[in-house]
């Protein structure tokens, strides 16, 4: 696959442990490039309901992603992010009742108010500040400041 | 000497091995003046030039005049329940012992210095110490030089079309009112005189470890607060150089509850300053320029959830108030009807009386008013224009990318590398036939104490699933009880009772024993309360338990 070179590249042996956990920025290309063009290949004329509801919630959560990362903001982008993230939620909750339900879900429903009054995502994540503490991080200490 | 400034701050070289590079510089410089025997460089000129290289780096530093940017230095308190925070006297001295109580009323009087061991007959140094840098100065800085300053001065662009391309467009921004009515006769932020530049600043704080995440073991959590000036535009706006590290939250804990709110509180106060008086500049870079006035609001706070709900002073993801954006309560937590989200909709006036109720309150009257409101005290709180239904940003990148794409591909799609699954749909995770067929002899062996040790042993979890869904134990479905161990324990349990229940069986169908029929019931009691300890151990599937029951009772009377 080619693929711009702004996009944030997965590890070669994505999938096994050797690669490490992801970043987010991965997690992100994952939800949003590699996964709805494996798994609609793999899974769209599957006959078991239970890929069906796989590939339906993955999607819902895939386009609600879409509009909640793009550059620009508007009201149609805003009601699809609500659309999709109610509408993965509630399958979620639907099919998926063995698992915890988690305070991540209630917080993402607040994102859509704050699409309104925030605007894009970029402009207020906190990707800068992590790759600060990385930086942060490589400043060399043996216990003694500044030397 | 340039290189050696060069190789401590870029190379990370030491200070004590930046002298050694020095000192061999001067070595060389007097070396190859003998060597060549130089007429012209007299033995007092040599002496001078060779006087001029610095010894050491910090007097390189002075020579090039690069100084560290202002901050103090408080003493922080080493108690880990107390992290109260002094600020240095004049003379650049702390007080010896902490002064605070603690949240049980007793006094705290932690020591506060060490003696310093690197320099000689120098004051004792803070234990923990807190260094703070100067948010005004750092701010003056971005305004006066380029090329963020010309960005800073202008005003934003208002937007013309339904689109947002950017924060400042946003309605937050928008509507966010200044100190001061403008020359337009607006509150409007942007409505400002021309020779006052207003900035927006989002503020940050998360904490780290400073040792990596690799280095085994060792783990610490120092807090790091840093600053992003939301005027600069977006290409720029995060450029390392224009982040402001404001400061680092000392470890080797992440401070408990509300003490952070002590880190919080200079910060806060340069904030109203900012916000108050502003800041005025002298020396601008365009000599017939006015001195220019600065300006600076904190427009939000962007962290991820655990640090949000520490520095916003609401209570932790996991209480009964786990939402800090509104007053829902854990219980309804998987409501999605957002149209009656009104309920739980928070003012921005119930947050701040319900902070400045917990402040003024003491000892377990603050819990009991933290758990009844959900909300603490946060030194944010006092900022005239902080809101903090509104101005407290939910990450997208924690929230989103890491939370929740995360889960749904790790835990519910089950795509993951680990051993056993923490329960989900196991996509992957196929049970071999030959393990199966080795399980199924196992349980047929009948030892009864090893057996579940045996099958954990020889079957992988996969394979557990499939006997255990094949025997009819259905698993409760929650993520400890599925892991391998709880699986072949409750397989054991269903051969167990399986035995029992068959010998049960065939004791009393069998022609031989013609028991009592006292003895029948009593039999049947053992059993039914042996069927309820099952239900609630492993859940066997009820239908077929209660189709033998029935076998058993129309068979019966007819003996």
């Amino acid at each position: 696959m080619i693929l711009p070179s702004w996009m944030t590249r997965l590890p070669q042996s994505f999938g096994s442990a050797s690669a490490g956990s992801l970043k987010a920025d991965q997690w992100r290309v994952v939800a949003t490039l590699y996964a709805p063009l494996v798994l609609i290949k793999e899974w769209h004329d599957a006959e078991s309901t239970d890929t069906r509801i796989w590939l339906e919630v993955t999607t819902d959560l895939m386009s609600a992603v879409y509009a909640c990362s793009s550059h620009t903001v508007s009201s149609e982008s805003i009601e699809h992010y609500k659309t999709f993230m109610l509408s993965y939620l509630s399958k979620v909750k639907e099919h998926f009742k063995v698992h915890k339900w988690v305070p991540n879900y209630h917080a993402a429903l607040h994102v859509i108010k704050l699409l309104e009054l925030y605007g894009p995502t970029h402009g207020w994540w906190t990707f800068p500040f992590e790759r600060l503490i990385r930086e942060l991080q490589n400043v060399p200490n043996n216990s003694r400041m500044g030397e | 000497m340039i290189l050696a400034a060069i190789m401590s701050i870029l190379g990370k070289l030491s200070h004590s091995w930046s002298g050694v590079l020095l000192t061999g510089f001067r070595a060389l410089f007097v070396t190859l003046c003998q060597l060549y025997r130089f007429d012209i460089p007299t033995e007092n000129y040599i002496r001078s030039i060779q006087k001029s290289i610095p010894k050491s780096i910090s007097q390189v530093q002075k020579k090039l005049h690069l100084y560290p940017p202002p901050s103090i230095t408080y003493a922080c308190c080493p108690n880990k329940l107390c992290s109260k925070i002094y600020s240095p006297s004049a003379v650049g001295s702390w007080p010896a012992n902490c002064t605070s109580t603690l949240p049980d009323e007793q006094p705290c009087c932690t020591a506060l210095l060490k003696a310093d061991s690197d320099r000689k007959a120098s004051q004792p140094r803070p234990i923990r110490p807190f260094v703070l840098y100067d948010i005004k100065s750092r701010i003056a800085e971005m305004v006066s030089m380029e090329p963020t300053a010309s960005y800073l001065k202008k005003k934003p662009s208002t937007r013309a079309t339904n689109t947002v391309t950017d924060i400042l467009q946003a309605d937050l921004v928008r509507n966010f009112k200044g100190p001061v009515k403008g020359p337009n006769g607006t509150f409007g932020y942007f409505d400002a005189p021309d020779n006052e530049s207003r900035l927006l600043l989002t503020l940050s704080v998360d904490w780290m470890n400073p040792f990596g995440v690799k280095a085994a073991g060792i783990s610490a959590s120092v807090g790091v607060i840093a600053m992003c000036c939301v005027n600069l535009p977006l290409s720029i706006r995060y450029k390392p150089e224009n982040l402001i590290l404001v400061g680092l939250i000392p470890g080797p804990h992440e401070p408990v509850l509300d003490t952070v709110n002590y880190f919080l509180k200079p910060i806060v106060d340069a904030l109203l300053i900012l916000w108050e008086q502003g800041i005025r500049l002298s020396g601008s870079q365009d000599p017939n320029s006015l001195p220019q006035l600065i300006r600076a609001a904190l427009l939000a706070l962007v962290t991820d959830m655990p640090a949000s709900k520490k520095v916003s002073g609401s209570l932790s993801h996991t209480a009964d108030a786990f939402c800090s954006l509104c007053d829902m309560k854990k219980a309804d937590m998987a409501n999605l009807d957002m149209d009656s989200w009104d309920k739980y909709q928070r003012t921005c006036q119930d947050h701040r009386s319900a902070g400045f109720a917990w402040v003024n309150a003491t000892g377990t009257v603050r819990r009991t008013l933290a758990k009844a409101t959900g909300i603490r005290f946060s030194e944010l709180l006092r900022l005239p224009y902080w809101d903090p239904t509104t101005q407290v940003a939910v990450d997208v990148m924690h929230n989103l990318f890491l939370g929740i794409i995360k889960r749904h591909y790790t835990v519910i799609l089950g795509m993951t590398t680990k051993k056993s699954p923490p329960g989900g749909s196991h996509l992957y995770k196929q049970a071999t036939e030959a393990k199966v067929k080795k399980g199924r002899r196992i349980l047929n062996l009948r030892i009864a104490e090893s057996q579940a040790k045996t099958l954990k042993n020889s079957c992988t979890w996969a394979d557990l699933y499939f006997l255990a869904q094949e025997c009819g134990a259905t698993i409760k479905a929650v993520r400890k009880e599925n892991s391998k161990a709880s699986l072949s324990d409750s397989l054991e349990a269903w051969v167990h009772f399986y035995y029992q229940y068959r010998s049960l069986l065939n004791l009393l169908f069998s022609d031989r024993g013609r028991y009592h029929l006292d003895h029948e019931v009593t039999l049947l009691m053992k059993m039914i309360r042996y069927q309820r300890w099952m239900v609630s151990q492993i859940r066997i599937r009820a239908e077929s338990l209660t189709l033998n029951f029935f076998l058993l009772f129309v068979k019966l009377p007819r003996r």
